[in-house]
C-alpha cells in the first residue's frame, strides 16, 4: 500500500509506529471517550437529581449506566495511563522505541475500533444495559436479546486484544532495552508501576477474554454455560472476579507511580521509602489474583471460602498502606512546590485514602452483606477510580505537558482546575456515602425515600467536576500555540526523559545514555551533525529505527484492526433477536468475509514488509539477557494463553463437579479416536522440532519435509476431529446446544482446533519461505519462534484427551 | 547424547505415556464396586486413575515443554515466567474447588 497517496501529515499519524506519537494518540483517543463517558454519566446524573424523574426511560438510563462504567473502565483508565507510558517509559529507561514498533501502533488500532464498537453497539437494538460486570444470566439471550450486548462484547474481546498485544511489548521493553547500566532498581517508580500493571494485566485479562468468548458462544450457539445451574451466575462470578478484582489496581497502579515521581519531583528530594512503595505493589498484585471472592459474600460461597476471602482483603490492604505512609511522610518537612501536577496528586493522594478505608469495610462479610448494591460502593469505587487515578493522571498531563509539547501551560487557569475539580468530586461523591439505603443502578427513586437532597446535591458536584474539565481543555490546546517555552527541564527533575528537548527528537537519544551505579547518568560525546539530531541525514540509528517519522511507517497495523472490527462486526450484528429461537447464530456474512480477506491480505502485507528491528547490545537486560525479544514476547504471549485455556478447562470442571451426572467414558466419544489425536499431534510436535534441527544445520530438504509432515499431521487432525464432530451431531443428540457435556467438549476441543488452524497457516507460510531458500542455518529463528507456539498447543491437547475421553 | 536421538526417546516416552492412559481406563472400578483391585494387592479407586491420568498428562506436558520447547536449556528465568502462568492458573481452579466443596 501506498502511503503517498494520503498527505503526508495525515498519513504520519495513521501510518506511526514511533511510540511518542502513539503515545499522543492514545491520550487523545482517551480523553476523547473521558468526554463521552462523562456525558452520559452527566445526563444519568440528571436523571436522579429529583424524585420520579422521566429524562431518561429506564432502559435508556441502564444502558448509559453500563456503557458509562464500560467506557471508563477499559476506554479510558488504562488507555490514558498507556498514553504516558507509551510516550515516556522509553525515554526513562534509555530505549529509542518499543520493542515492535508495529505491535504497539496495532494495539493502539484495535484500542481504538474496539471503542467505536461498544459506542456503536447503541445502534443495534440498545447497548449493553447489565451493568459493566454483565452479570449471568442477565446477559443470556434468553433475557438480553439484543445484538448491541453482543457489539458492545465484540468491542471488549477487540479491547482485551489490543490490552494482551500491548503487556507482551511493553514487558520485552523493560525487560530487555534498558539503556546500558540501567538495572531495574534504578527505574523510577511509574516505569515500576507500569511494569507491575502489565503483569497483572497479562494474567487477569485472559480470564476475561475466555468469560466473553463463553458468553458469545452461548448468546450465539445458544450453549449453556452461564444459563445453566451448574454453571451460570457462579461461573460467570468467578471467571469475571479473578480478572475483575486486579483490573482495579491495574487503573490505579499507574496513577500510583506518577503520583510518587511527582511527588519528588516537586520537594525535589528522593522519595521516601520509594522500593517499599515498589515492593508494596508487588506484593499487592499478587495478592489482587487471591481476592476476587469478596465480590461474592453474597452469593452464597460457602463459609471456608468467605473466610479465606476476607483475611486476603484485609491482607490486601495492607500494602497500600504503606505506599501511603511512604508518600505522606515524603512530604513531611518538605518545601513542595504546589504547581499543578503537584495539586492534583496530593489531592489523588487524599482522596484515595478515603476510597481505601471505605473499601476494607467491605471486606467484612456482615457489612458487605448490608452495603452490598448500594451508593456507599459507588461512592467506594468511584473515590479509587475517579479520585486516585484519574485525579492522579491529570496531574500526569500536567506533569509531561511541557515535555510533550515544548510548551507551558497556564499555571492559574491549571489550579482553578484543580480546585473545581477537587471541589466537584467531593460535592459529587461524597453524599453517596451516606446514600447507603439506595440501591445502586436504579434509574429514579419515590420522593419519600428522603434521597432527594443527597441525590441534588450529588449531581451539582457532578456538573461543577465535568464543567472544570473544560479548563482542562482550553487551557492544554491554547497553551499548545500560545505556552512559553519549557525548555528541557522546567520542574528540575530528576529521570531520564528531562535530559532530553521538549518535545524530544523522533528517535528520543542521540546517544543511549550510561547509567552508573549510583542511578546518575551520563551521556558519550555526540558527533555533533548539522541536523542537529547527532546523525547525519538519512542514516539510521540503534535499533534500526529511523529518526525521520516518516521512515518509521507501517499501514499494515491500521488494516489489520480495521479489517478484524469488520470481521467482528460481521459475527455480531446478523444475529436475529428472536428469544424464540434457541440456536440463532446467523452472520452477516458479506462483512464477515469482507473482513477475513482483509485480514489476510493486511497480514501478508504485515509479514512481508521490510521493517526490521535490531536488538541493541550492551543493553541492560537482567534477567532474560540471553533470551531474544522475539522469543521472550512469544513465551510471554504462551504465558497469557495459559491463562485462558486454564480457564476454559476451570469452566469444564466447574460444570463437571456441579453436574450430578455426566456421560460414562466411552458412551459418548470413542477413545480409539482421541488417541489418534494424540498421537498425530504428539508425531506433529517431532516434526516440528525435526524442522528446527534442520534448518540449523542447514538442510533444505529435511526442513521442507519436516514442515510439510507437520502440516499434514495437523490437517489429519483436524480431519478426525471434524470427522468425530460431524458423526457426534448427526443423529442431532449430541449438538452444541445439547447439555453440558455437549457445550463444554465442542467449545473447548473447537478453540483449541482454532489454534490448530491458526499453527497450521504459520506452516504454510514457513512453507512457502523455504521454497524460497529462507531459514536455513543462523536464520532459523521463525522455524523455533513457530515451535514455542505449535507444541504449546500440542500440551493443551496433552491434557483435553484425558480430560473428555478417559475421565 | 545426540539431539536427534534426544528428541526421538522423548517422542517414545510420550506415546508409551499414552498408551498406558488409554489402557487405564480399563481399570475402572465396576458399577457393583468402589475399586479396581490390581493383582489382588493394590486397590485402585476412580479418583486413583483419575489422578495418574493428570499426573501423566502433567509429565507429558513437561517433557514437551522441557525438551521440545527447550525450556531445559533456557535460563531459569524463562521457565519461571512460565511458572507463574502455570501458578495463577491453578490457583484459579483451586479456589473455585474450594468453594465448589463447601457450596
Amino acid at each position: 500500500m501506498s502511503q503517498e497517496i494520503l498527505p503526508a501529515r495525515l498519513s504520519r499519524w495513521l501510518f506511526t509506529t514511533n511510540h511518542k506519537e502513539i503515545g499522543i494518540l492514545y491520550i487523545i483517543t482517551s480523553l476523547f471517550f473521558f468526554v463521552a463517558a462523562g456525558l452520559l454519566a452527566l445526563t444519568m446524573r440528571s436523571q436522579l437529581s429529583v424524585p420520579d424523574n422521566n429524562l431518561l426511560s429506564p432502559e435508556l438510563y441502564n444502558q448509559f449506566v453500563t456503557v458509562h462504567g464500560l467506557l471508563m473502565i477499559f476506554w479510558v483508565l488504562s488507555p490514558f495511563a498507556f498514553g504516558f507510558a507509551n510516550y515516556i517509559i522509553p525515554l526513562q529507561i534509555g530505549a529509542r522505541d518499543l520493542a515492535f514498533p508495529r505491535l504497539n501502533a496495532m494495539s493502539y488500532w484495535f484500542y481504538l475500533v474496539s471503542g467505536a464498537a461498544m459506542i456503536m453497539s447503541f445502534a443495534f437494538g440498545g447497548a449493553p444495559d447489565l451493568g459493566w460486570t454483565l452479570y449471568s444470566p442477565q446477559t443470556s439471550f434468553q433475557f438480553t436479546p439484543t445484538i448491541g450486548l453482543n457489539v458492545g462484547a465484540a468491542g471488549l474481546i477487540l479491547i482485551v486484544v489490543s490490552i494482551t498485544m500491548s503487556s507482551v511489548n511493553f514487558l520485552v521493553t523493560m525487560f530487555k532495552m534498558r539503556a546500558p547500566g540501567m538495572k531495574l532498581k534504578h527505574m523510577p517508580v511509574f516505569p515500576w508501576a507500569i511494569l507491575v500493571t502489565i503483569f497483572m494485566m497479562l494474567y487477569a485479562f485472559p480470564s476475561f477474554l475466555a468469560a466473553l468468548l463463553l458468553l458469545y458462544v452461548d448468546r450465539a450457539f445458544g450453549t449453556f454455560y452461564f444459563s445453566s445451574i451448574q454453571g451460570g451466575a457462579l461461573l460467570w462470578d468467578n471467571v469475571f472476579w479473578f480478572f475483575g478484582h486486579p483490573e482495579v489496581y491495574i487503573v490505579l497502579f499507574p496513577a500510583v507511580g506518577l503520583i510518587a515521581d511527582a511527588i519528588a519531583t516537586y520537594t525535589r528530594r528522593p522519595l521516601y521509602g520509594s522500593k517499599y512503595i515498589i515492593g508494596s505493589m508487588v506484593v499487592a498484585a499478587i495478592i489482587s489474583f487471591i481476592v476476587w471472592g469478596h465480590h461474592m459474600f453474597v452469593t452464597g460461597i460457602g463459609l471456608t471460602s468467605t473466610k479465606l476471602y476476607t483475611v486476603t482483603t484485609i491482607a490486601v490492604s495492607l500494602p497500600f498502606d504503606v505506599m501511603v505512609i511512604a508518600m505522606v511522610e515524603s512530604l513531611v518537612k518538605a518545601r513542595v512546590r504546589l504547581k499543578a501536577a503537584a495539586l492534583f496528586s496530593l489531592g489523588a493522594v487524599a482522596l484515595f485514602v478515603i476510597g481505601g478505608i471505605t473499601g476494607v469495610y467491605l471486606a467484612s462479610v456482615a457489612l458487605d452483606h448490608a452495603l452490598r448494591g448500594t451508593y456507599f460502593v459507588v461512592a467506594h469505587f468511584h473515590y479509587i477510580m475517579v479520585g486516585a487515578s484519574i485525579m492522579g493522571l491529570i496531574g500526569g498531563l500536567y506533569y509531561w505537558f511541557p515535555k510533550m509539547t515544548g510548551r507551558m501551560y497556564n499555571e492559574g487557569l491549571a489550579k482553578i482546575h484543580f480546585v473545581a475539580s477537587f471541589v466537584g468530586f467531593n460535592i459529587l461523591y461524597f453524599p453517596m456515602f451516606l446514600l447507603l439505603d439506595m440501591p445502586r443502578r436504579i434509574d429514579t427513586y419515590a420522593p419519600n425515600t428522603g434521597w432527594a437532597t443527597l441525590n441534588l446535591m450529588s449531581t451539582v458536584g457532578g456538573f461543577i467536576f465535568g464543567l472544570a474539565q473544560i479548563l482542562l481543555f482550553v487551557n492544554l490546546f491554547a497553551s499548545l500555540r500560545r505556552g512559553s517555552h519549557s525548555g528541557p527541564n522546567p520542574w528540575e527533575a530528576w529521570t531520564l526523559e528531562w535530559s532530553l528537548p521538549s518535545p524530544p527528537p523522533a528517535h528520543d537519544f542521540d546517544t543511549i545514555p550510561t547509567i552508573a551505579e549510583d542511578g546518575t547518568y551520563h551521556f558519550g560525546s555526540s558527533p555533533g551533525y548539522p541536523n542537529g539530531s547527532g546523525y547525519p541525514n538519512g542514516s539510521k540509528i540503534g535499533n534500526g529505527i529511523a529518526y525521520s517519522h516518516l521512515e518509521g511507517q507501517s499501514p499494515w497495523p491500521i488494516v489489520v484492526a480495521f479489517a478484524a472490527f469488520i470481521f467482528f462486526l460481521g459475527i455480531t450484528i446478523g444475529q436475529p433477536s428472536n428469544p424464540n429461537v434457541p440456536v440463532t447464530f446467523q452472520p452477516f456474512w458479506p462483512l464477515v468475509l469482507d473482513g477475513a480477506i482483509l485480514g489476510v491480505i493486511a497480514l501478508y502485507g504485515y509479514s512481508k514488509e521490510r521493517f526490521s528491528v535490531h536488538e541493541e547490545i550492551n543493553v541492560e537486560s537482567w534477567p532474560f539477557r540471553e533470551v531474544p525479544n522475539v522469543k521472550l514476547g512469544i513465551w510471554t504471549f504462551l504465558g497469557a494463553e495459559v491463562i485462558f485455556f486454564g480457564v476454559l478447562i476451570g469452566a469444564y470442571f466447574f460444570v463437571r463437579t456441579n453436574s450430578p451426572t455426566w456421560p460414562a467414558v466411552g458412551t459418548l466419544f470413542e477413545v480409539r479416536s482421541g488417541f489418534a489425536m494424540t498421537l498425530v499431534l504428539l508425531t506433529s510436535s517431532l516434526t516440528a522440532i525435526m524442522a528446527l534441527v534442520s534448518a540449523k544445520i542447514g538442510s533444505r530438504n529435511g526442513l521442507m519435509a519436516s514442515l510439510l509432515a507437520t502440516f499434514g499431521l495437523g490437517v489429519s487432525f483436524l480431519y478426525i476431529k471434524a470427522t468425530e464432530w460431524i458423526s457426534l451431531g448427526a443423529n442431532g443428540v449430541f449438538s452444541v446446544a445439547n447439555g453440558l457435556p455437549a457445550t463444554s467438549y465442542f467449545i473447548t476441543t473447537g478453540v483449541h482446533g482454532v489454534h490448530v488452524f491458526a499453527g497450521m497457516l504459520m506452516t504454510f507460510y514457513l512453507l512457502v519461505n523455504t521454497l524460497k531458500g529462507r531459514y536455513l542455518k543462523g536464520d532459523y529463528h521463525a522455524i523455533e519462534h513457530f515451535g514455542l507456539y505449535w507444541h504449546f498447543v500440542d500440551i493443551v491437547w496433552v491434557f483435553l484427551f484425558p480430560l473428555f475421553y478417559l475421565i | 547424547m545426540n539431539t536427534t536421538y534426544l528428541y526421538l526417546l522423548v517422542f517414545a516416552i510420550l506415546v508409551g505415556s499414552t498408551d498406558i492412559e488409554v489402557n487405564i481406563v480399563a481399570l475402572y472400578p465396576p458399577a457393583s464396586s468402589s475399586v479396581t483391585m490390581l493383582f489382588g494387592i493394590i486397590a485402585l479407586s476412580y479418583g486413583l486413575i483419575v489422578s495418574i491420568l493428570l499426573g501423566l498428562a502433567g509429565m507429558k506436558a513437561l517433557l514437551i515443554a522441557l525438551f521440545y520447547q527447550h525450556l531445559k536449556y533456557e535460563p531459569r528465568s524463562l521457565s519461571s515466567w512460565v511458572l507463574i502462568g502455570l501458578v495463577m492458573a491453578s490457583l484459579l481452579m483451586s479456589l473455585v474447588f474450594i468453594q465448589l466443596h463447601v457450596h
